[in-house]
């Protein structure tokens, strides 16, 4: 059993793997910021597989750190939503669309 | 199933090294911030492999909460300085030189490119030659283990990392302690506070997690801190739990919270070191030495201690993710 719930952590990180492109590429704040909130949920879930995988029981501790506190940058996050962001920002001027694909890799 | 292993961790190593990579070399400072995010999740996980689950507890709740909400709100700020510097509206004090201004201005004028990899070349083989000779000096021992395990029974604590951090090695603990402190210092050694400023809250989504979310993270900072005695936990995993629960109060408040007041805040602030060192000097005046414990009495000072400890790295982290001194303080 325990091959099968290593087998299915795998997985679970290689999605995550995958779903980094979703925050390389954007486009836009909130694509990039959801891929890293559903990385939170996928991370709780690999760690409660390993904790049955490698019979650590500590880790579940982990995963209920993990599943509670990543909503702290959702917060931050969400806060920063109606703030006046001038279009010419250079803070926000390198964005994926008005780049070639090149710089993007 | 080792086989499973081998390939979930060289996946993992690729993916923390890719992610460290794109993180350091991204041009979008937001896009820097969440892949940093999903840095310390990998890490988390590594730690996880590395059979410490203690640090990453720690990792989980500094990387996946502090962390991230505070590059966040210090790109907010970023932004917002911007803006009112497009805005053409004029500044009240003069640009300082060593101030946020600074900053922006090294972030987005960077200097022009050179495309010399010398420096860096001779920086990798300093750095890669004194990884070697020190894995080549590494001396051939079975660590630390076997004596930590034959003085269990007096640290009077059943966790090994426990009882190292707060009684064989509370020297160590003691000064990581002084150390936040000290970062506290210097933090608000920089200017007065200018607090992250309250919004109206978008919805009612955000008050109603709030509400559930704070009272469970307290629980769960107290059970951690509880475990650190039997299983990994303790001060600073419940610190960084109960500092992040109060950086989420700081960040969602809907309108202005009046203030701790400075005496009480600077007690709390100071409580972990300054019981520590009463303990400490307690344990030389009766002849056990600086941060030394009579057996009987270990359990209970290092309870005492942790309590105090806890309480210190919470509002420590709260206070730094405010930064600055408390207004109306230094008259």
């Amino acid at each position: 059993m325990s091959a099968f719930y290593l087998a299915a952590a795998l997985f679970l990180l290689a999605t995550i793997l995958l779903g980094l492109i979703r925050v390389l590429r954007g486009p836009g704040s909130g694509d990039r910021m959801l891929a890293a909130q559903l990385f939170g949920t996928t991370g709780v879930t690999i760690l409660l597989l390993l904790s049955m995988a490698l019979g650590e029981s500590a880790l579940v501790d982990v995963a209920l750190v993990f599943a509670l506190l990543a909503v702290v940058a959702a917060v931050a996050f969400v806060r920063q939503h109606g703030l006046p962001e001038p279009p010419d920002t250079p803070v926000h001027r390198q964005h994926p669309e008005d780049r070639g694909p090149r710089d993007d890799r | 199933m080792s086989l499973l292993l081998v390939i979930f961790d060289l996946v993992l190593l690729a993916g923390i090294i890719g992610v460290a990579w794109r993180c350091l070399a991204s041009t979008d400072l937001f896009r820097a911030v969440v892949l940093f995010i999903t840095f310390g999740l990998l890490l988390a996980l590594a730690w996880v492999r590395l059979e410490a689950p203690d640090i990453a507890l720690a990792e989980a709740a500094i990387g996946a909460g502090i962390t991230g909400a505070l590059l966040l709100v210090t790109l907010e700020r970023l932004r917002s300085i911007m803006a009112e510097r497009h805005s053409g509206r004029p500044h009240t004090p003069p640009p300082d030189p060593s101030g946020p201004h600074a900053l922006l201005r090294a972030l987005h004028d960077p200097p022009p490119e050179r495309h010399s990899f010398f420096p860096a070349l001779i920086f990798a083989l300093v750095v890669g030659s004194l990884l070697v000779t020190a894995l080549w000096h590494q001396p051939q021992s079975t660590g630390l283990e076997p004596v930590v395990d034959a003085h269990m029974d007096v640290s009077g604590v059943d966790h090994p990392i426990t009882a190292v951090l707060l009684n064989f090695r509370a020297y160590d603990t003691f000064l990581e302690l002084a150390i936040v402190l000290i970062a506290l210092l210097g933090a608000w050694s920089l200017g007065r506070h200018d607090l992250i400023p309250a919004r109206p809250a978008p919805g009612p989504i955000l008050p109603g997690t709030l509400r559930l979310l704070v009272p469970v993270a307290i629980v769960t900072g107290v059970y951690v801190l509880w475990a650190g005695s039997h299983a990994p936990g303790g001060a600073f995993q419940a610190g960084a739990i109960l500092g992040a629960a109060g950086i989420l109060l700081v960040l969602a408040r809907p309108r202005q919270l009046p203030m701790a007041p400075g005496i009480p805040l600077r007690l709390g602030i100071t409580a972990g070191v300054a019981l520590f060192l009463l303990v400490g000097l307690y344990g030389l005046g009766a002849g056990h030495g600086f941060l030394g414990y009579a057996d009987a009495w270990a359990y209970p000072l290092i309870i005492l201690i942790e309590v105090a400890a806890t309480l210190s790295i919470a509002l420590t982290l709260v206070a730094l993710f405010v930064a600055g001194r408390p207004a109306g303080d230094d008259a």
